[in-house]
């Protein structure tokens, strides 16, 4: 078995407390997702990605580095990640995904903070996750409260760039985060010591719209009335997105999307007749957060998309590919960026659009929308939400949780019971 | 019952994979059993332990480095 332990050793990572991740994330994984019958044969590249999660895509980066690349770790999909490889550098997505890292983040922050910000700050200071030791610098961006003020205490211990994001899409907002991207450029190239050209961005922003592609290909895939691929297997994909690297996760997305096509054709169904068709939305879920999607498909349901940063909102809309001089693409960049509907914006009626589109769109039964404890932007918008859902006469239903494990049995009580009165 | 079969690195697993793959071996790419080992990494995880004798001719004619190969039960329930 390959030992990373001198790689770690190297990351100043405190190993034993680290260990205690590697002794729970293989069995959950298998008893997770490997129990799941008639699984995808190409869904073998996401398992040899989460089982080397430490180990590969770490070693890659730190391969980069030692070439003279640098890498960024970002924590939103705001953060235009073809700004990064332009300049010859990898972006690394690093939010926290398990109650595991919570206690280091609380450590330093208020309990009441929401636990991907939690973990996230927990999972540096703590120096249990290799992306966090390995990224040059963390970029950062004002969408939250807590985020804002998580920057300032993580600044202390890594170099954190933020960038402002602005708080309403008037057309001076979108002009000023096309400026926003523009001083990032220049921060990128200072860091990197390389020149972003047209010619570079050019290439970086069809790289990233590529992967985009490939996920929009998958999620048309889900739009079946057959689903060949289950909405957990989808969730590890997209969670996966955000960090494998971008020209082989292309490469195997499409592949695994040829084997679907073939599933539909051929009529084959991951789920038995008459599961009730779930679409998710509302906050992230970073990995290994598999909680509510496996409780969902293992109690008569399927989760058919996800209304999430770890989702639709992830690869909805491509940059503009016709823009030949820095200006204009920049601006393309914004553009698109600024179209990602999340509730740090006001107002954000288009979400609500969004998600009603996506409801027709993957012939969903019904809505569950999901609140890390402590959102508020999220949490408040979940008003809205659900008022223009039961307006159109679309089932709802609300629901709360963080990391931990001991909710499953309420939330699985929950969620059965709405799966129960689908379709009623 | 379900065989694990452990490497020194993730690329002579993939050789193995690919060459059982090519054989129609019923097996996953999996991480590795914490019983199996101390450290994170990718293990080729065989349906039936049945295979295990052919596995292993396989990986001497693709001159493939198995560290060795662990009988498991099949894992639980999730806690969620």
């Amino acid at each position: 078995m390959a030992d990373y332990r001198e790689m770690w050793k190297s990351l100043d990572m405190d190993l034993e407390v680290h260990d205690q991740l590697c002794e729970v994330l293989p069995g959950m994984f298998s008893e997770v997702y490997l129990s799941q019958e008639n699984r995808p044969e190409a869904m073998d590249y996401y398992n040899f990605v989460i089982a080397e999660i430490h180990g590969v895509r770490p070693a890659e980066l730190i391969e980069h580095q030692k070439k003279g690349g640098k890498v960024f770790g970002t924590f939103c999909v705001y953060v235009p990640d073809e700004i990064v490889f332009a300049a010859d550098a990898i972006a690394t997505g690093l939010c926290g995904g398990s109650q595991f890292w919570v206690p280091g983040g609380e450590k330093v922050l208020p309990v009441n903070t929401c636990p991907l910000i939690k973990a996230s700050v927990g999972a540096r200071l703590d120096r249990t996750c290799p992306f966090f030791r390995i990224a040059d610098m963390y970029v950062g961006e004002t969408t939250c409260d807590g985020k804002k003020k998580a920057w300032e205490i993580l600044g202390e211990d890594v170099p954190t760039y933020v960038m402002q994001l602005p708080q309403m899409k008037r057309a001076r907002d979108i002009a000023a985060w096309a400026d926003e991207i523009r001083a990032f450029k220049d921060k990128v190239e200072e860091v990197t010591g390389n020149t972003i050209t047209a010619e570079k961005l050019s290439a970086a922003i069809k790289l990233i719209n590529d992967k985009r592609r490939a996920l929009a290909r998958l999620y048309e895939l889900r739009k079946n009335e057959k689903l060949p691929i289950s909405g957990k297997d989808a969730l590890v994909i997209s969670q996966i997105a955000f960090y494998d690297d971008p020209t082989r996760f292309t490469q195997m997305t499409n592949k695994l999307c040829d084997e679907l096509d073939q599933r539909v054709k051929d009529g084959v169904s991951v789920f038995p007749a008459g599961t009730k068709r779930i679409l998710l939305t509302g906050t992230p879920l970073a990995v290994p957060n598999w909680k509510l999607h496996h409780i969902i498909e293992t109690s008569g349901g399927a989760v058919v998309a996800e209304e999430m940063c770890t989702g639709t909102r992830y690869f909805e809309r491509l940059t503009d590919e016709s823009q030949t001089t820095l200006d204009g693409q920049i601006d393309a960049l914004a553009q698109r960026y600024m179209g990602i509907n999340c509730a740090c914006f006001t107002p954000n009626t288009a979400r609500i659009d969004d998600i009603l589109r996506l409801v027709d769109e993957y012939h969903a039964d019904g809505v569950i929308d999901v609140n890390l404890k402590f959102c508020s932007l999220y949490d408040t918008e979940g008003y809205s939400v659900e008022r223009a859902l039961k307006e159109k006469g679309i089932p709802v239903l609300g629901l709360e949780t963080d990391y931990t494990d001991t909710d499953a049995g309420q939330l699985r009580t929950r969620i059965g019971a709405f799966l129960e009165i689908l379709g009623e | 019952m379900l065989g694990y079969v452990l490497f020194p690195n993730h690329t002579e697993a993939m050789r193995l994979y690919e060459r059982l793959k090519r054989e129609k071996v019923r097996c996953t790419m999996a991480p590795t059993p914490r019983e199996c080992s101390v450290c994170c990494g990718v293990s080729v995880r065989l349906e039936q332990v049945e295979d295990i004798p052919r596995v292993e001719e396989y990986a001497r004619q693709e001159g493939v480095t198995v560290d060795r190969i662990e009988q498991l039960p099949v894992p639980g329930k999730s806690i969620w």
